[in-house]
């Protein structure tokens, strides 16, 4: 593990820096969908495009002694609590942070394992928590609700953060689930929970961001259920194939209400930020991307479709998909 | 003088490692098949706040193994105990997806025993299949004691498997130490190795004292842990007895991947191939299990050395 960027203290997080963040977060899975398409990456690629909101709203609560758990879609989180971009395009399936390390094993899988950390990090008044990312298929599964059932009766300091992206693979969140959220689920332990727009970065910091604090005050377990949409496939397996399997209405309606384009119009639009800012705040995270992808893949791994895949996310104002 | 029993060994040390160990906490799934727990407060409902338990009892056994790992993670030292059986089981490989997979050797080396109490059976043998634990499966109470606490003292996830049915026994008094490393000849002999682990010790070794009185002298050797599998100690005596049984109670997959190993180190030197008892799984009582488990391996080895005809064919 190299050094960690050095971040601003929680709480603290600037606009500015939110949105930093999210282009980052959005540069690096394009990025690493180009080099997937030209197999410079190996194996199944799980991308949380469109997601970038959540992404970061979760991510950036934490304070650098507390542990993230992810799920295999949850590279983004730990990019944006400063995971290096070239560290980010080394390895497979994304594994929650050391020392945990852990790749997960069923969807519910490490909740339970984060649960254990939890207590053990209760046990020693460390004032640490856990955060552990998981989807919205995971609350159908049993571990999910031992996970819940232990973290409530232990009091342990953890924060479940549910990405209900409405779709466990291609399959629909309702086709899988008998009530409307996995916020409702959360009442049957007593676990304090709350559903917020994950197109929101700042609605999603804030909602984490209070469960984090009530957790590392020893109020007990919390959950955030963040409503975002994948605007990429589920999950890239063969080049060759054509994986998206949802409705291009739906997709669209979804690509309208892209994150990182609401946020900059909101920054804009009160006066929080120039445009201008915003665009070069942007290209700095797209220079770091290719960088990563030079010091990674040497120069022709840049200058390939790197640069292309960056292009609309390095000047935003360009119309693009 | 009465020495004590295999329930009071793990009793006992569960009460050291409560009182001694700084970072031993006690994780309990289940109803706890009526195994020993160390003697201090659970936590519950009325524990006041700010204070620490050691102990902590839910359902559910693959979340409690779960948390065990996160707990080891965190530093501390967990011990689960997951009943019943088939709860541990699926708990058990639940973790190994865990283990496996996990791509930092703190995982692989998280300082974890999950205690499965059981009585023989199917579950036994399929614990040993997963890899990635150390498995111990202790037939004396000096075992018993002695590999629980070896189990804490390892930096690596640990199986310890209890038979139930060996509660209320206590050793011979002669019995050596034999410290936790290693496989111990139980009784010697010339004539046939017999591998036995857990209850089925005490089988073939009902076997042996049968044999001898038809002149057949049966090795027995109980090789505590089943991973690692002291091949050397079994390979050693299969020189000299050139036929060797793997004694197993049940339908497991660990008696043929044992015989198929004792095949492979002693080809040259066995007269005979490496055949499996099968003792029918289901005995309640330790008398029971040891009268079927002897019954079958007399049965075995007298066709083995060609005085009767071969069993599995009757």
């Amino acid at each position: 593990m190299g050094a960690r960027v050095d971040l601003p203290p929680p709480g603290d997080i600037s606009l500015l820096e939110i949105y930093r963040r999210m282009v980052l977060v959005r540069a690096l899975e394009r990025v690493r969908h180009q080099l997937w398409l030209e197999r410079r990456l190996s194996g199944e690629l799980h991308l949380a495009l469109g997601q970038e909101a959540t992404s970061v709203g979760l991510a950036s609560s934490l304070r650098p002694e507390d542990w993230l758990w992810v799920s295999r879609r949850g590279l983004a989180l730990r990019v944006a609590r400063g995971l290096p971009p070239e560290e980010a395009l080394a390895g497979e399936a994304p594994a929650s942070e050391p020392p945990a390390g852990l790749s997960q094993a069923t969807p519910a899988g490490d909740l339970a394992v984060a649960v254990g950390a939890a207590l053990g990090m209760r046990l020693r008044e460390e004032r640490r928590i856990c955060l552990a990312e998981f989807g919205d298929g995971a609350a159908g599964e049993g571990l999910f609700h031992e996970s819940l059932n232990l973290a409530a009766l232990w009091r342990a300091p953890i924060v479940f953060a549910c990405v209900n992206n409405q779709y466990a693979g291609d399959r629909p969140y309702e086709m899988a689930h008998p009530v409307e959220s996995v916020t409702a689920r959360a009442a049957a332990y007593g676990i304090a929970a709350e559903r917020v727009d994950g197109q929101d970065a700042q609605a999603v910091l804030a909602a984490t961001q209070s469960a984090v604090d009530r957790a590392r005050e020893g109020a007990g377990p919390g959950l955030v259920e963040c409503v975002t949409y994948r605007t990429s496939p589920h999950v890239f397996r063969d080049p060759a194939a054509a994986e998206e399997r949802r409705s291009r209405e739906e997709v669209d309606f979804w690509r309208n209400r892209d994150p990182l384009r609401r946020f900059r119009a909101v920054l804009v639009r009160r006066h929080q930020a120039h445009a201008e800012t915003l665009d070069v705040i942007a290209a700095a995270a797209c220079a770091e991307v290719e960088q990563a992808v030079r010091r990674r893949f040497g120069p022709a791994g840049a200058s390939s479709g790197a640069g292309r895949a960056l292009l609309p996310v390095a000047a935003p104002t360009l119309p693009w998909r | 003088m009465r020495t004590r029993s295999y329930a009071e060994s793990i009793q006992q040390t569960l009460d050291e490692l409560a009182a001694a160990h700084p970072a031993i906490l006690f994780l309990h799934a289940g109803d706890g098949a009526g195994a020993p727990a160390p003697r201090i407060a659970p936590a519950g409902r009325s524990l006041p706040d700010g204070a620490i338990s050691r102990q902590y009892h839910a359902d559910g056994a693959t979340g409690i193994a779960s948390a065990a790992l996160g707990l080891a993670l965190a530093g501390w030292h967990p011990l689960a105990t997951l009943t019943p059986p088939a709860s541990a089981l699926v708990a058990l490989q639940h973790l190994w997806i865990h283990l496996a997979n996990a791509t930092s050797p703190a995982v692989s080396h998280a300082p974890l025993v999950l205690r499965v109490p059981l009585a023989g059976g199917p579950a036994l043998g399929q614990f040993t299949g997963l890899g990635t634990f150390r498995v111990a499966a202790p037939y004396t109470a000096r075992d018993a004691a002695e590999l629980l606490r070896d189990a804490v003292a390892r930096a690596v996830p640990v199986l310890y498997l209890e038979d139930c049915r060996l509660y209320p026994r206590s050793d011979d008094s002669a019995l050596p130490l034999s410290g936790p490393e290693g496989a111990v000849i139980r009784r010697p002999g010339r004539d046939v190795t017999l591998v036995a682990f857990s209850a089925m010790v005490g089988a073939a070794l009902r076997a042996a004292e049968a044999l001898a009185e038809r002149g057949i002298e049966a090795e027995v050797i109980d090789p505590r842990t089943l991973a690692p599998f002291d091949q050397e100690t079994v390979t050693r005596s299969v020189w000299r007895t050139h036929r060797a049984l793997v004694v197993d109670e049940g339908e497991t997959p660990l008696g043929p991947s044992l015989a198929a190993g004792i095949t492979s180190a002693a080809f040259d030197e066995l007269d005979a191939p490496v055949e499996v008892v099968r003792v029918p799984a289901g005995a309640a009582s330790l008398s029971e299990a040891i009268a079927r488990g002897a019954e079958a391996v007399v049965r075995q080895v007298r066709w083995l050395l060609g005085e009767k005809a071969d069993p599995s064919r009757r």
